[in-house]
This record gives structure tokens, sequence and C-alpha cells, in this order.
């Protein structure tokens, strides 16, 4: 039953819609050349090495990079749909984001360990649950640890 | 990429997040070596292939090979194991390690092979077009392997 291919995007994103609608023309109206969207993908995997070697000497550096990762992981999906909008129904580009997401979170989850790095293990299992009903839930992690660093940077100023 | 880079690159990274001294070096070789067990299979399954072929197989794997605990699967069953170990090690950071080293050998097989991260719940199949195939790809491999052993000897002097 579950050895099966995911034929077409098996996932009802946990994006607002409407949201995406507004953004996308806005996207497409950016004068880009077509590039290969993995590259930002990647940026962000790489990204999340530079935070966790950074987090503990520029803790606000480290917070820039959280904002860049972020931005960079809503870029590779607008992006992606406005230069390749014949794979936006294909799986593969939501594997890829699936994994290099996760990762990343893993990367810097490991850092902290306590108790970070059990939202992963959950945030990992909820690839099952989300795939089982078709729609996508996820631990928000980047916005938990966005909020982390602000919370660390504010006591250590005061 | 080839066991012998996973083990550099995953060697490089743990050094400068965790410190000099801080770990045995064997922790990483052990996670590499460990997450790369199912290469193996290629060298005792496929009686076709040539040496060529096989050593290939063996370095860069290929996604036939790939089990379960070389994909998502292996790092969540890591990850569980690491999750409940971490309140009874002494040494934290050698867990740390460990788990880090699993997960970086992961990550650059997802960026530079093709993989199949859900598998055995889905076969679809993902290729980050990040870098070159054939020649290609191995040359920029030993490229990589030579330029951190010469950074990890500079950082460790």
């Amino acid at each position: 039953m579950w050895k099966t291919f995911l034929e077409s995007k098996p996932i009802k994103p946990l994006a607002n819609q409407n949201f995406r609608k507004m953004v996308d023309p806005l996207a497409a109206r950016i004068p880009l050349p077509v590039f290969n969207v993995d590259y930002l993908t990647a940026g962000s995997l790489l990204l999340s090495l530079i935070f966790v070697l950074t987090v503990d000497v520029h803790p606000f550096f480290a917070t820039a990079i959280l904002f860049l990762i972020l931005l960079l992981d809503w870029c590779d999906g607008v992006f992606s749909r406005k230069f390749f909008p014949e794979k936006s129904s294909h799986p593969e580009g939501w594997l890829k984001d699936l994994v290099a997401d996760r990762m990343a979170h893993g990367i810097i989850a490991l850092k902290f360990f306590f108790p970070f790095f059990y939202l992963f293990i959950i945030d990992l299992f909820l690839i099952i649950f989300s795939i089982r009903i078709k729609k996508q839930y996820l631990v928000p992690y980047h916005f938990v640890f966005i909020a982390y660093m602000i919370f660390r940077l504010v006591a250590e100023k005061s | 990429m080839s066991i012998l880079s996973h083990f550099v690159i995953s060697y490089y990274i743990s050094l400068l997040v965790f410190g000099n001294w801080t770990f045995p070096f064997e922790v990483v070789l052990y996670a590499v070596v460990l997450g790369d067990l199912d290469r193996f299979r290629s060298l005792l399954q496929e009686q076709d292939f040539s040496f060529r072929k096989k050593l290939s197989a063996f370095l860069y794997g290929r996604m036939e090979y790939r089990t379960w605990w070389n994909e998502l699967g292996g790092v969540g069953l890591v990850s569980i194991l690491a999750g409940v170990l971490y309140f009874f090690v002494a040494n934290k950071t050698v867990l740390q390690v460990f788990v880090l080293s699993f997960f970086l050998r992961y990550v650059l097989d997802f960026l530079t092979l093709k993989t199949r991260p859900l598998f055995p719940l889905a076969m679809n199949s993902v290729e980050m077009n990040i870098l070159r195939k054939g020649k290609g790809r191995i040359y920029g491999d030993f490229f990589l392997l030579a330029l951190i052993t010469v950074l990890i000897f500079v950082h460790l002097a």
C-alpha cells in the first residue's frame, strides 16, 4: 500500500493559497535570468551550517542568517513556479524542498539539542502523517528559532 | 560522494562546530561508515559488474542499492536513538558529533547523488543538479577532498 510513486503534487500545502496568488505575479515581474532553483535549496542547507558555526560567536549575525534561510526557503518555491511552471505540480520539487528543510532544521537543532532536537524528530514523523492525510503539517521551525534567537539577544542585552 | 569525502567533510565541520580535541575522530568515522554500510551491497550483489563499475558503485553509491537506512528513514531512526541516549551518555558532544556526521553524510549524498528520500514509503527519486555528472563529479570530489584535508591540517596546526 505504501510502496508507491507519488504521482502528482501529493500534499496540499499549509501555506495560504491567497497569499501565494498575490506574491507569484509580483515575483514574475522581477527581471531575472532563468537559473537553477536547486542552488537556492542547497543554499539554505549551507546557511544552516554557517548559522551553527556563528551562533555562539556572533548571535546577531546568526539571527540575520536565520532570516536569510527563511527568505531562501520562500524564494525557491516562488522562482521554481516562475521559471518552471510545468514542473510545479511535480512531486520532485516538493521532495527536494522537504528534505532540504528537514536537514537544515536537524543541523540547527543538533547544536542546541534540548528541546529543539525533539521538535525535529516530531517534524520528521509529521512527513509520514502528511502523506497519509494528504495535507502538509510541519513544525514552524525557522520561526521557533527566530523567536528563540530574538529572546536570547534581548536577554543578553539586558 | 565517496565515503572518504564524507568522512573528511564531516570531520572538518564537526571540528569547526564543536572545537578541537573535544571528540575523538573515530566518532565521525563510525558514523560515516555505519551510514554507508549499504554500499557494500553493490560489491556483493552485482556479479555482472566489472571491477571498475563495482568500485564506482562502492565509492559514489548507486540509487538501486540505497536502502531506507541511507535515506530519511535512517536519519529518523538515528535521531530517535540519539534523543533517548542524550539523557544517558556522559559525553554529550560525542553524541552530537556522531549525529551531525550521520546527517552531513546524508546531506552530501542528497546534494550530489540521485536519492529516494521517502524510500520505502515512496519510490520517487530526486537529484539536485548541483554538481556535474560523470568525470566532472569525480574530479570535483577529489578537489574538495584535497581542499578540506589541507584545511583540517591548517586548523589543527
